[in-house]
């Protein structure tokens, strides 16, 4: 029996509300080794990575509006919800160019707290390093070289965002 | 029918998308990196110049340790990182019967003390890392290569911190 752990779980629950496959929640969950190399598994995990992008911007979207990011590291929010947002829509760009609609956004679970301080810094945390993980554990199934170049370039996003996060939570960063 | 693009996309499209991620991450220049991109054509290129990239960071790092407070504790972590990976890329290179790479201790040069520069010549490290990828064809080497290259952007960030906690 596999027991899932918060990251994971976080992760089935995202890429699920974005409708993605069976196959590539399965990989995710550690139940199959590797995906079959196809247009359709890349496509898959297009629409995986593109749910995490939404659950991203989703969460610093509220984090922001809501005005629950300690002062100091609004900055950063602001910089990586950005950042959030090229990356989706740098996969939806793809997925166009393959003739393929893109998944919208999902609803997301607001943020819990009501004050701005190491709760909400947590949720964030938790987004990014689930984020890093997942790409981690997708990128050697990606066959297409444009779709690998540029999932590179958003898994070195993806583990500075979590390092800053981390840095203000006051855990080891290195 | 949706496009078969394994080939498709052009390269301007692909570095101009390479470049908009690069902006955010606050890593554009005016002439950003990944407008000058590489395109590897073949494995060993691609990891002999990681190998030469790494190198060039492990010189800077040596060149910082004892010049900075501080420095003693996170250099010698940071070229035991680099060492991991070394030993990783020796692997993928046995792997694909490829010859050793550049052993570090053989590079010789001066390397200034200063962390921009160590951010630079972690920033091209990534980077080459990142347009390496899909030179290798085989998934688990991409899997194990990517994992470097992210401890690679953890270390990049470090610095980042680090030359903000000296500034303020």
């Amino acid at each position: 029996m596999i027991v899932l752990t918060p990251r994971r779980q976080f992760i089935r629950s995202a890429a699920i509300n974005a409708g993605v496959s069976a196959a590539v929640v399965n990989f995710l969950e550690g139940r199959v080794a590797a995906l079959p190399k196809s247009e359709d598994t890349d496509i898959a995990i297009l629409n995986a990575a593109l749910a995490l992008e939404h659950e991203a911007i989703g969460v610093y979207g509220d984090a922001l509006a809501r005005n629950l990011v300690p002062a100091g590291l609004r900055e950063y929010a602001v910089e990586f919800v950005g950042a959030h947002e090229g990356h989706r829509d740098t996969q939806v760009e793809i997925l166009r160019e393959r003739g393929v609609t893109a998944v919208g956004p999902h609803k997301v679970d607001p943020i819990r707290e009501t004050a701005a301080g190491d709760g909400v810094l947590r949720r964030l945390l938790s987004i990014e390093a689930a984020a890093e993980s997942a790409y981690l554990r997708l990128i050697g199934q990606i066959r297409t070289n444009d779709y690998l170049l540029s999932a590179g370039f958003i898994v070195v996003d993806e583990a500075r965002h979590q390092t800053i996060w981390r840095r203000a939570l006051g855990l080891s960063i290195y | 029918m949706a496009r078969d693009l394994t080939e498709a996309g052009s390269r301007r499209d692909l570095l101009a998308r390479a470049a908009a991620l690069l902006a955010g991450a606050g890593l554009a220049t005016a002439t950003s990196p990944a407008v000058s991109a590489k395109d590897y054509t073949s494995r060993r290129e691609a990891l002999d110049e990681i190998d030469r990239l790494a190198a060039a960071c492990g010189m800077r790092l040596g060149a910082l340790r004892g010049a900075r407070p501080g420095a003693g504790v996170l250099v010698p972590r940071f070229l035991k990182a680099l060492d991991r990976h070394r030993a990783t890329r020796e692997d993928v290179r046995r792997s694909f019967g490829l010859p050793s790479g550049v052993d570090p201790a053989s590079q010789v040069g001066e390397a200034v003390a200063d962390l921009p520069g160590l951010r630079q010549a972690l920033d091209d490290l990534m980077i080459a890392y990142a347009e390496s990828l899909p030179i290798y064809g085989e998934s688990n080497v991409v899997s194990r290569l990517a994992i470097d290259m992210v401890e690679v952007s953890r270390l990049r960030t470090v610095i980042d911190l680090w030359a903000v906690a000296e500034a303020e």
